[in-house]
């Protein structure tokens, strides 16, 4: 059996917070040629607090959702002694032995509010080609 | 620097956002001054993340400094445990994308005034994520490890017999999908003895003469059992038994209680009825195959110390009793001894008998009920309910039986 922890490192300030947006669809690439680092869109807010967002020639508006129950963006720790981790322990239980240890994972961040936006048609931007995302 | 498109510019001021805003007619009066502008960051695809929905509990678990544990197993799917919970991990694809910001301002941050523009970068975007559903711990597997080297007594520990494995409490929640709580739990019901920093099924014989030693001791002692001096039971100097077996013994077939006597309170022990009479019936039942009732009750309550009385309801979930049959008999059918799984204990049970009543039948599915589901929720899932002839409501299986 495979067994593993997921931990939240104590830091100064607590874990961080982050933001969900929720977009309908994928976000499709114009080109292949993909650019890290490039820019998605603008968020606006309105005075009463609703989110906007601009994508490509797409307007979409969303509202402010609080999560019933909140995510844990959890990342991989880092073993020194890396032995051979390649298989995501998440995804199957797989294991040759009885009670093989694997990598914790950490609570990068907690996600409390997300911010939902509807669209039709899907917007289109540049993006880095979708490898191992 | 490819890419430039009129509405996407690789940096931007916030008189352009302010620009775009207004080709996209929106309202720049009813819009924040402020403006954060979303960019893709330059290593998004090395950040490789799982997202897990938690329940508020789980998190301030975390966040105080504790651990959930992922026990996943060969065949099934992975479990969450807390320290007193089990859960099952399932995965859930989405066709949304889900864009995770660490920076995001929530509009009341936004500053006020003129405003600015504020560079926020997407860490990452998901479209699967983990859900957590509490469920009914995996113990099953227990009684089989347990079962590799039973305890019959000190003497016997370095014999051939007790060559198997023994397990600790660290190595059992390394092999067993349950939560700490739920294996101490487990271990109690199966009487299960902490010995030597190792987890032991105790022989049913061997308990039995562990058990007929404490109330023959009490007798001699013209002590109650109501009231048994527990530490005085354990410290007699002559005790056959190790202390830790006595003391396992009185747990199991007894209940702590602390009496308040002239001179300070004192740890006693009470024997259950319940537990001593079950015991013997245990004894008579098993390895006999059936029994004819009328014998068995007429045995059984010979058997029993002076003072106690059989109850057939003290056998639930252990004997089963064919009223249909002549002459009627019994038969040891403990609850422990079915399959965990329950299509697959619904099955065994309709196998051993067809029809069953809800007074039969709910002992031996009890412990099947997850967190929100109740006997009659199993039977409607599992069992198709009829009446016989003389208007007994029954239940058998939904399915043809394997």
């Amino acid at each position: 059996m495979v067994q593993f922890a997921i931990r939240m490192p104590q830091t100064e300030g607590g874990c961080p917070e982050w933001t969900m947006v929720e977009l309908q669809g994928e976000l499709e690439t114009r080109d292949s040629s993909g650019l890290p680092g490039n820019r998605l869109g603008d968020l606006h807010f309105t005075k009463g607090g609703q989110p906007i967002v601009l994508i490509g020639h797409h307007v979409l508006h969303g509202k402010v959702v609080e999560l019933e129950k909140p995510f844990a963006v959890l990342v991989k720790e880092k073993k020194k002694d890396n032995k051979d981790d390649s298989t995501d322990s998440m995804d199957t239980g797989d294991s040759a032995e009885d009670s093989e240890k694997c990598s914790d994972y950490l609570v990068k961040a907690v996600i409390r509010n997300k911010l939902v936006f509807k669209n039709r048609p899907r917007p289109i931007i540049n993006l880095p080609h979708k490898k191992g995302l | 620097m490819a890419g430039k498109s009129r509405f996407l510019l690789t940096e931007g001021t916030l008189q352009e956002a302010q620009a775009v805003a207004e080709q996209a007619k929106l309202d720049l009066t009813d819009l924040n001054s402020s403006v954060q502008s979303l960019y893709l960051s330059q290593d998004m695809g090395d950040h490789e993340v799982r997202l897990v929905e938690l329940d508020s509990s789980m998190v301030k678990h975390l966040e105080a400094g504790n651990s959930l544990m992922v026990r996943g197993d060969k065949a099934d799917m992975a479990v969450v445990c807390t320290d007193d919970s089990t859960f099952e991990l399932k995965s859930t694809q989405t066709t949304n994308s889900l864009l995770l910001l660490p920076d995001c301002r929530a509009p009341e941050q936004l500053v006020g005034g003129d405003g600015c523009l504020l560079h926020k970068e997407v860490y990452c975007i998901s479209h699967l994520y983990l859900e957590l559903k509490q469920c009914r711990p995996k113990l099953k597997k227990l009684q089989t490890l347990l079962q590799e080297n039973v305890f019959t007594g000190p003497e016997y520990e370095s014999d051939e017999k007790h060559t198997g494995k023994k397990y600790t409490t660290t190595d059992l929640l390394s092999l067993i999908q349950a939560s700490e709580k739920e294996l101490l739990q487990e271990l109690r019901k199966l009487h299960a003895v902490h010995y030597d920093g190792y987890w032991r099924l105790v022989d049913f014989d061997y308990m039995g003469n562990v058990l007929q030693y404490i109330m023959d001791t009490v007798d001699c002692q013209s002590w109650s059992y109501d009231q048994i001096p527990t530490d005085k039971l354990l410290s007699m100097e002559d005790n056959v038994y190790p202390r830790v077996v006595l003391q396992h013994c009185l747990d199991c077939y007894g209940d702590r209680k602390t009496m308040e006597l002239d001179g300070g309170s004192e740890e006693v022990h009470v024997l259950s009825e319940d537990k001593v009479c079950r015991y013997f019936a245990e004894y008579l039942l098993k390895g006999v195959g059936k029994f004819n009732l009328a014998e068995f009750l007429q045995t059984w309550k010979e058997s029993v110390p002076v003072g106690m009385t059989t109850d057939l309801q003290q056998l639930e979930g252990v004997a089963l009793i064919d009223k249909k049959s002549h002459p009627q008999v019994i038969s040891h059918f403990p609850v422990t001894g079915l399959p965990e799984d329950a299509p697959d204990r619904f099955n065994r049970l309709f196998r051993t008998r067809e029809k069953w009543t809800l007074e039969d039948i709910t002992p031996y599915i009890r412990d099947l009920c997850e967190r929100k589901q109740t006997v009659g929720s199993l039977l409607t899932k599992f069992a198709r309910a009829s009446t016989l002839p003389d208007g007994t409501k029954v239940y058998n299986s939904r399915v043809p039986i394997k």
